[in-house]
């Protein structure tokens, strides 16, 4: 008995430690956000100045802007596709669906360096689609749709499709069906996925960088191009603001699956 | 009878066959054309480019060569190339390491504050990627908090440099993809059947031995799935070796990037991401072949 | 034939569903192998059969769920194959009820009704009718997930009926409430269906289930129905040995008729056992394979010595000793080893009456039963 009280001790005090290397750092930039520290790097005194500083920058404003509408089209975009997609890949068998889901999952695997560097060649070599707006939406859906694919396919797996039929026993057509009762009853599933999808967007920096050509600065790679200059403490003020929006998104999430679960 | 039959019947085939072409259509052409188009066709791109020679001003000239084939097979990019590998191999044990305590730890004493603890290890895996980085490079900066703690208390009386070096590489690399392994192993470990391991402990296996004869094996499912998340994206790293190993430490990912950006050898790059594409594909193959393909899309 | 190759229509008078030699394939699995049926109006048909016996694909491919690979189905006269289910004038209980969850009872039942673009205030009203007809006044503005199994039932039973359909398709409704409720709920469904009227086609496993609630059944088994009969033909005079098994006629003997006589044939099993039983309507001798007796007709006694031998042609009468007792309430189970045969007769003794006790296991009994028991089988 005494040997397993000291086991969880030790796991517990192992796990607290670990949890506090992945939570530490961005627990301080946040901190420091806060602080007057010029440098960013130590606490001083307490000051919003930074987060003043950060709205009166144009370079900071253009970034955000492209940023969230580069995302917000991905979202919308991936979230049909992934919705259509899955519904297909759920109602639907055929030679080749095993290989189809395979080659989906490909552009979440893959490291992004070399998605980045082949779309990058591809667009500028090959099909001539200008760098900016519609090289990035295009890289974006490109590796947020499939993510939409298997979010929502998980959750249509756990969907009761009697649902379905009996709706369209009841005289609604596959549409009518779909607006009346499928659609309301995945709409958590999809709902999560472009909660999901949209800090996955608004976050990549690496095929972003690639695609993004000359004058199309999102906020990642304005964070990034200030990088060389050391910590400055209005990238910490924009890496409060990241994780702010990415815990917003997750709790939304968190409360949606807790709905979904009392409710089904 | 039969007469009258049989054309009813092809016919009724034929109808279900048109139907279904229809609806594959319908509901897989827009992810089969983003496949194909901006997945496929790109990766075909650079592999024909990677046959091609760089001129002088970084233009392409169309002319056949295996030069950058060889090129990065051998020498100083292969050697590159081996050490990404062994670093993802490093990352990977290192993050199964610390993983699975943590894992079991959650699943098995989480009790009600389980929701928590696994918000505060998806939070992470979801934040900006590149932010985060930016927060480790903060604390293990020359100025950074460890080194002002660490000077604070007289251990040391000049900062240390740990950036840029084959350590900061190796805790980026732990730091960025401790999360997506402990989320699998979690789900597998969360999975097991209770009862199984009450069924072990009634037939006398010790704690330990259970854990080694049944937990193990029950979760290897997990601990694929978070090795295909860490493993796959570690070897093609570049961000983390441009921030904690500036140029002393490369990964094939660094080399990617040089070639495409900074050099501009544009069919010496492709040639590199397509030996990083090849070898990955390789891996998944193999990984498929051995743990089936659940294992895959289990990780997702 | 006519009407199947070209014409849509088919008049035959007081026939609202006919199934006419239809298949059903799964892959390598025949689900449904070239069945014919004929439904009457107003009549509740079951289909009874064991677990992938075909009955639950049989009615989807009725209700348009799942499309046949051959063969036609008309309902009303009229040839549905191409229509899909939101067309054919049927509607389905489904097993799992399939309520919409996010849709409170009163608009769980009028979801058929908004379909059909009619105006909100006969919707109202006939919704109303409804809840009163399936017993769930003041449970209105429910969510599906505040009722009970019986509750969601009735509410998917008023879905459906409110549609007046043609034929209501019930496919193993019950089949999820505990015993009491389902009983409570087949006393129901007969109610409701002499309310209203309609054709029901119910699905179901259950024997008892079948028995009392439907007009007729039909005994299904690998695709094909074995034997169509009212409750009581089918339970009496089963036909082949698996609808006398799957009956609970568990004595089955097989045999050859030897001879026949004043309306009785004599039937010799492979053991040399002789029977007489009444000879079947209509039944060449050489067709027939076999007999069964249920066990709640056989009586038991102790055996006596000096008992007097009965008369084989009126009374059938074998020797043998109580294996085994399963005391089961209201009824006990023997089973009997037979001295003539090494074969094992099992006997219902039911609580009452001529109820024995004392017939302890190892015991030599007589067991006998009147010839009229003697149900002949064919197949």
């Amino acid at each position: 008995m005494k040997k397993k009280k000291i086991a969880s001790k030790v796991l517990g005090a192992m796990s607290v430690l670990t949890l506090i290397f992945l939570w530490a750092p961005v627990l301080l930039i946040i901190v420091f956000s806060f602080s007057t520290n010029k440098y960013g790097v130590a606490w001083d005194e307490f000051t919003f100045k930074w987060y003043l500083k950060l709205f009166h920058n144009d370079a900071v404003r253009d970034a955000l802007i492209r940023s969230l509408i580069i995302a917000g089209v991905t979202v919308v975009v991936s979230t049909l596709i992934g919705t259509i997609t899955a519904y297909g890949l759920y109602k639907l068998n055929f030679k080749g669906k095993q290989f189809l889901r395979t080659s989906i999952l490909l552009p979440i695997v893959f490291p992004s360096i070399v998605t980045g560097s082949a779309l990058l060649v591809f667009f500028t070599r090959f099909i001539h689609i200008p760098l900016g707006y519609p090289s990035i939406i295009i890289a974006h859906i490109v590796f947020c749709s499939p993510l939409a694919v298997f979010i929502i396919l998980g959750r249509m797996q756990r969907f009761d499709w009697s649902w379905e039929e009996a709706a369209m026993d009841l005289g609604a057509t596959r549409v009518r069906t779909f607006i009346r009762v499928t659609g309301p009853q995945l709409m958590p599933g999809i709902m999560a996925s472009a909660m999901l999808i949209f800090p996955w967007s608004f976050d990549d920096f690496v095929i972003t960088y690639f695609v993004a050509g000359v004058g199309s600065t999102t906020l990642p790679i304005y964070v990034f191009s200030q990088l060389r200059f050391g910590s400055t403490p209005v990238i910490n003020t924009i890496g409060t603001l990241f994780v702010a929006l990415t815990m917003t998104g997750m709790l939304l999430m968190f409360l949606l699956q807790k709905k979904t679960k009392t409710s089904g | 009878m039969h007469a009258l039959n049989k054309p009813s019947m092809t016919q009724a085939a034929k109808r279900a066959k048109r139907k279904l072409v229809l609806e594959i259509t319908a509901y897989l052409s827009p992810i089969i054309l983003i496949i194909v188009v901006f997945v496929f066709a790109p990766l075909a791109i650079i592999l024909f480019f990677s046959f091609l020679k760089s001129g002088e001003y970084g233009q392409i000239v169309y002319s056949f060569t295996f030069e950058n084939i060889r090129a990065v097979l051998s020498g100083g990019y292969g050697k590159v190339f081996l050490q990404s590998l062994y670093l993802a191999l490093q990352t990977n044990v290192l993050c199964i390491l610390f993983g699975y305590p943590i894992a079991y730890y959650i699943t098995r004493y989480g009790g009600k504050w389980k929701t928590l603890w696994i918000f505060m290890i998806i939070v992470p895996s979801w934040s900006s990627y590149l932010i985060r980085l930016y927060a480790l490079k903060t604390i293990i900066g020359t100025n950074g908090i460890i080194n002002g703690l660490l000077m604070n208390l007289h251990i040391i009386s000049e900062p240390i440099q740990i950036l840029y070096t084959p350590f900061a590489v190796a805790l980026g690399l732990v730091f960025a993809w401790l999360p997506f392994m402990i989320l699998p192993i979690y789900a597998a470990l969360e999975g097991l059947d209770r009862s199984v391991l009450e069924a072990a402990t009634d037939l006398g296996a010790t704690p330990v031995r259970r854990f080694f004869r049944v937990i193990l094996p029950l979760t290897r499912g997990g601990l694929l799935s978070g090795s295909i998340l860490v493993f796959i994206p570690t070897v093609g790293e570049w961000l983390v070796p441009h921030i904690f190993g500036g140029s002393k430490i490369m990964m094939a990912g660094s080399l990617v990037a040089q070639k495409f950006t900074a050099v501009g050898n544009i069919p010496l790059g492709s040639s590199l991401a397509i030996m990083l594409a090849t070898t990955l594909i390789l891996i998944l193959y193999l990984t498929i072949k051995w743990g089936g393909r659940e294992a895959l899309e289990k990780a997702i | 034939m006519q009407a199947s190759n070209t014409g849509d229509t088919n008049t035959e008078p007081g026939i609202c569903l006919e199934v006419r030699n239809v298949v059903k394939r799964f892959g390598d699995l025949t689900a449904v192998d070239h069945v014919n049926l004929k439904i009457r109006e107003g009549e509740i048909f079951s289909f009874l059969g064991p677990s992938g016996c075909g009955k639950s694909t049989l009615l989807r491919v009725v209700a348009g769920l799942e499309n046949q690979d051959l063969g036609d189905v008309f309902i009303a006269g009229l040839n549905v194959n191409d229509l899909p289910p939101y067309k054919r004038d049927c509607n389905t209980v489904f097993q799992s009820h399939a309520l919409f969850p996010h849709m409170t009872v009163a608009k769980n039942i009028g979801f058929g009704l908004v379909e059909r673009k009619i105006s909100k205030s006969e919707i109202k009203k006939r919704v109303a009718e409804k809840i009163e007809l399936v017993n769930l006044g003041g449970m209105e503005d429910r969510l599906p997930e505040q009722l009970s199994g019986g509750q969601q039932q009735r509410v998917a039973l008023a879905r459906s009926l409110i549609l007046e359909p043609t034929v209501l398709l019930l496919d193993e409704p019950l089949a999820a409430l505990d015993r009491k409720l389902r009983k409570e709920m087949q006393i129901e469904l007969k109610r409701i269906q002499r309310e209203v009227g309609t054709t029901f086609l119910n699905v179901t496993h259950d024997q008892k289930e079948a028995l009392s609630v439907s007009d007729r059944i039909g005994i299904m088994n690998a695709g094909a129905f074995l034997q169509i009969g009212s409750p009581d033909e089918i339970y009496e005079k089963p036909r082949s040995i698996f609808v006398a098994s799957f009956m609970g006629a568990t004595n089955i003997f097989t045999g050859n008729v030897v001879s026949k006589k004043d309306g009785r044939i004599e039937i010799e099993t492979p053991d040399g056992l002789k029977i007489f039983a009444p000879e079947p309507e209509g039944c060449a001798g050489d067709a027939i394979t076999g007999f069964s007796v249920h066990p709640e007709l056989i009586s038991l006694e102790s055996a006596t010595a000096d008992a007097p031998p009965t008369d084989p042609r009126e009374q059938t009468e074998f020797h043998g000793k109580i294996k085994e007792v399963f005391y089961q309430g209201d009824f006990s189970e023997f089973t009997v080893a037979l001295k003539e045969t090494d074969m094992l007769m099992t006997v219902h003794l039911t609580r009452g009456k001529g109820y024995r006790t004392q017939l302890p296991e190892g015991q030599d009994v007589t067991v006998s039963w009147d010839y009229g028991s003697n149900n002949v089988l064919t197949g």
